[in-house]
């Protein structure tokens, strides 16, 4: 017997259960991008941060917020120690009040807080987007676009290019293990170890290929390409007016967020919060 | 605009090639990305269009773990644009000219690539390692020598490697695709061997 | 609909130099189930692609002759209605998994989802193909992740759903265990039942012989033998141009070259075991 209770979930708009996650995509999207452009106008640290704070409690809502703080995470860290580490090298000229000496590598004030400022940019903008795009699972993405007319072959790239990197990726590394217990050479100098991998993943790339014959032929069986209105199992809630609504004040924060960072934010001295 | 089906459903096994390659090199710890090869086999095999997607998707794929990747979709296309415009050339036949066609790439990815960096990263070094040593190796900070161009010549460096075993993979790949499976292609009949022509021309109709 | 003529076809595929198929003509009628058997590479799958469409319209080459589908040449045919006109079930499961839905239940109303059916139709639908096909367990479950044999089941479910007039099925079981098998020509025998066109490419001669009601026997892309099942496969020429046939046949062959024949040929066991009994009788 079917389980009942799973083929009624077809019968309704499909739900994560949480506030955050049950937004369209649209809805989520236009205020993520929307206030994911503000910190590259800002430029500004301390921006930069109340953004990435706001869009970690807006996260722990989520459903998916385990994915979300595992790689916000990381680009935070990765993004901010890199650039404040490499700006230590590259901008002594015009630097002036000395922080630390690091057994005689001097560290400025200025530059720090340029770092600080410029991963601001670069952090802010990708956190927010990060949110996006864990928060939205890439079919609901698709599911969304095909509803406002773009064409469900699109949809299948992008769904059809991830499935098949999990399925190549895990056949690379089949090739790879099965080589290593052959005893090939997987070690050694880089011209060596390239030259034992492209004869046996140069195959695996040709078949993957040469399998879009039949995927081509399977999938025309299923009438992909018949030219007629499609239905949906899984469906989406439609955008809510509150929704509309969320997505006007995004617009117009992004908007007033432009004159405010180049009239009042740029006048203000970079170590003013320190 | 109408991409024949096959080109279409080539696409995302494209992007599944630019991905294996990025996981080759973590594999076997080579100090190159090849992740441009889907997008450089399928511009050549299928043409400007279906190349630029392949290099679009994988963008946008790659930026979804790392947003700031996002504006780097924009080398991705150029070598889709390029790569069909060398396929139609003439120049993935022949090996020479196939390691020649790594300079382009190399131009693309680590020249465009340098400028672009230099931009988001606020006309400064990027957070590349290798370009940061080549501004040291070459004196400065205190030698003076500028900046943009140690990350110029850094990326530039570092993504020629990448791009010769980028094209010779490439190369291979298209030497090797079967007859039967090229006819179906938009361009393919520029890799289909003489002898197929051959026999294609004799065939008893 | 469903009615296909084949008129003296002979195809060649892009730059090959001899036809797969050669000087075919053959006619299919409406709910008729066809079985084609030969050797590999006799053009048994080329068989397929020119009844579904696929020739000329995929593969391109040289197409002669001519091919009539429902009173309409296949050239002039809509390559993209044709698919939902005629069912397409072929061996590899790994490709026929479309790779872009999440749960087998959405994998195998995808078809019906693209052709624009109702919520309610599709749900009714796929729960009565996950049924028949008993992967009713399965529906949950990611269809990427599946066994192959798994992946056959809810391949071949997934173009039954879509209630297709013909049916053309090339090696469906491939990837299945006896048991699987055996359920598989269950379904094709229900299908029979309503009256679908099959056609249907098996190395399993001994399925062939029990359910088929006419056989098309291929070698180097040329039909051999043509006809109603029981007459070609009790034909002795047959096992003479060491063709696989029935083990029944095979018996009932033996026991005429010992001098002790049965009152006909037998394809199937059971015929076997009635004839044995009568001749005892």
């Amino acid at each position: 017997m079917i389980n009942q209770e799973f083929v009624d979930k077809f019968r309704h708009y499909h739900k994560y259960g949480t506030w955050w996650d049950d937004l369209n995509p649209l809805t989520k999207f236009v205020v993520c991008f929307m206030v994911a452009l503000t910190p590259i106008y800002a430029l500004t640290w301390w921006y930069g941060l109340g953004v990435c704070v706001i869009v970690s409690i807006v996260a722990m809502t989520s459903k998916f917020r385990k994915n979300f703080f595992s790689l916000a995470v990381k680009v935070f860290l990765i993004i901010t120690i890199l650039l404040v580490v490499l700006r230590q090298i590259g901008h002594r000229a015009t630097s002036i009040t000395p922080l630390i000496n690091i057994f005689g590598w001097q560290w400025y004030v200025e530059t720090l807080f340029n770092s600080l400022n410029r991963a601001s940019f670069i952090v802010g903008f990708s956190v927010t987007m990060i949110l996006f795009f864990t928060t939205t699972p890439m079919r609901d993405i698709t599911y969304q676009l095909e509803q406002m007319g773009v064409s469900h072959e699109a949809s299948y790239v992008m769904l059809s290019s991830m499935q098949n990197i999990i399925d190549l990726k895990a056949t690379a590394v089949t090739i790879f293990d099965s080589q290593k217990a052959r005893g090939i050479e997987t070690t050694g100098n880089a011209i060596k170890r390239a030259k034992a991998f492209f004869p046996t993943l140069a195959p695996l790339m040709i078949g993957a290929m040469q399998g879009t014959e039949e995927k081509t032929i399977a999938l025309d069986a299923r009438a992909f390409s018949v030219k007629r209105n499609h239905s949906f199992l899984r469906k989406l809630r439609p955008v809510q007016g509150y929704e509309w609504a969320m997505m006007a004040v995004a617009v117009i924060f992004n908007i007033a967020m432009i004159f405010v960072s180049f009239k009042i934010l740029k006048q203000l001295p970079v170590t003013r919060f320190f | 605009m109408k991409i024949s089906k096959q080109a279409l459903f080539l696409i995302p096994i494209g992007v599944a090639v630019n991905f294996i390659g990025g996981q080759i090199c973590i594999l076997t710890k080579l100090p190159a990305y090849l992740d441009a090869i889907g997008t450089i086999v399928v511009a050549a095999l299928c043409g400007t269009v279906p190349g630029v997607i392949v290099g679009l998707v994988s963008n946008v794929l790659n930026s979804l773990t790392d947003p700031n990747t996002l504006w780097y979709g924009l080398l991705n296309m150029a070598f889709a644009i390029v790569a069909a415009y060398l396929s139609k050339k003439l120049w993935f036949k022949n090996f020479g000219l196939t390691l020649l066609s790594s300079l382009f790439f190399a131009f693309i990815g680590g020249g465009i690539g340098s400028v672009m960096t230099w931009i988001i990263y606020g006309f400064d070094l990027g957070t590349s390692w290798v370009v940061n040593l080549v501004w040291i190796a070459l004196g400065s900070p205190e030698g003076g020598f500028p900046m943009f161009l140690a990350e110029f010549i850094g990326e530039v460096g570092v993504d020629l490697f990448d791009k010769v075993l980028t094209v010779i993979a490439s190369y291979f790949i298209l030497k090797a695709m079967p007859t039967r499976f090229l006819s179906k292609l938009p361009l393919g009949y520029i890799y289909i061997s003489d002898e197929d022509k051959a026999i294609e021309d004799s065939a008893e109709d | 609909m469903a009615r296909i003529e084949l008129k003296d076809v002979t195809y060649r595929y892009p730059y090959t130099k001899s036809p797969a198929l050669k000087h075919i003509t053959y006619t299919f009628e409406p709910g008729k189930f066809y079985g084609i058997i030969g050797e590999n590479g006799g053009g048994k799958t080329t068989l397929c692609n020119l009844l579904r469409g696929l020739i000329p319209h995929f593969y391109q080459g040289s197409l002669k002759g001519d091919v009539i589908i429902d009173g309409t040449d296949v050239r002039k045919w809509d390559t993209d209605e044709l698919s939902a006109q005629i069912g397409y079930v072929f061996q590899n499961p790994f490709t026929q998994i479309s790779g872009i839905k999440e749960t087998v239940f959405e994998e195998v109303g995808m078809g019906l989802e693209n052709l624009g059916y109702s919520e309610e139709e599709v749900i009714k639908r796929v729960c009565d193909v996950c049924e028949l096909l008993k992967i009713t367990d399965l529906v949950e479950k990611d269809p990427n992740a599946l066994s192959g044999g798994q992946k056959q089941r809810v391949a071949f479910a997934s173009i039954i759903s879509m209630d297709t007039e013909m049916l053309v099925i090339d090696e469906p079981t491939s990837q299945l265990d006896p048991e699987g098998t055996e359920d598989v020509f269950q379904i094709i025998k229900t299908l029979k039942e309503e009256h679908k066109t099959i056609v249907l490419v098996e190395h399993k001669i001994d399925l062939i012989a029990e359910f088929c009601d006419e056989i098309i026997v291929l070698k180097d892309g040329e039909i051999v033998f043509s006809g109603p099942t029981h007459e070609i496969l009790s034909n002795r020429a047959l096992l003479e141009a060491n063709a696989t046939i029935p083990q029944a046949a095979i018996f009932g062959h033996a026991m005429a070259d010992a001098g002790k024949p049965l009152a006909d040929i037998p394809i199937t066991i059971e015929e076997a075991e009635r004839l044995v009994r009568e001749r005892k009788g």
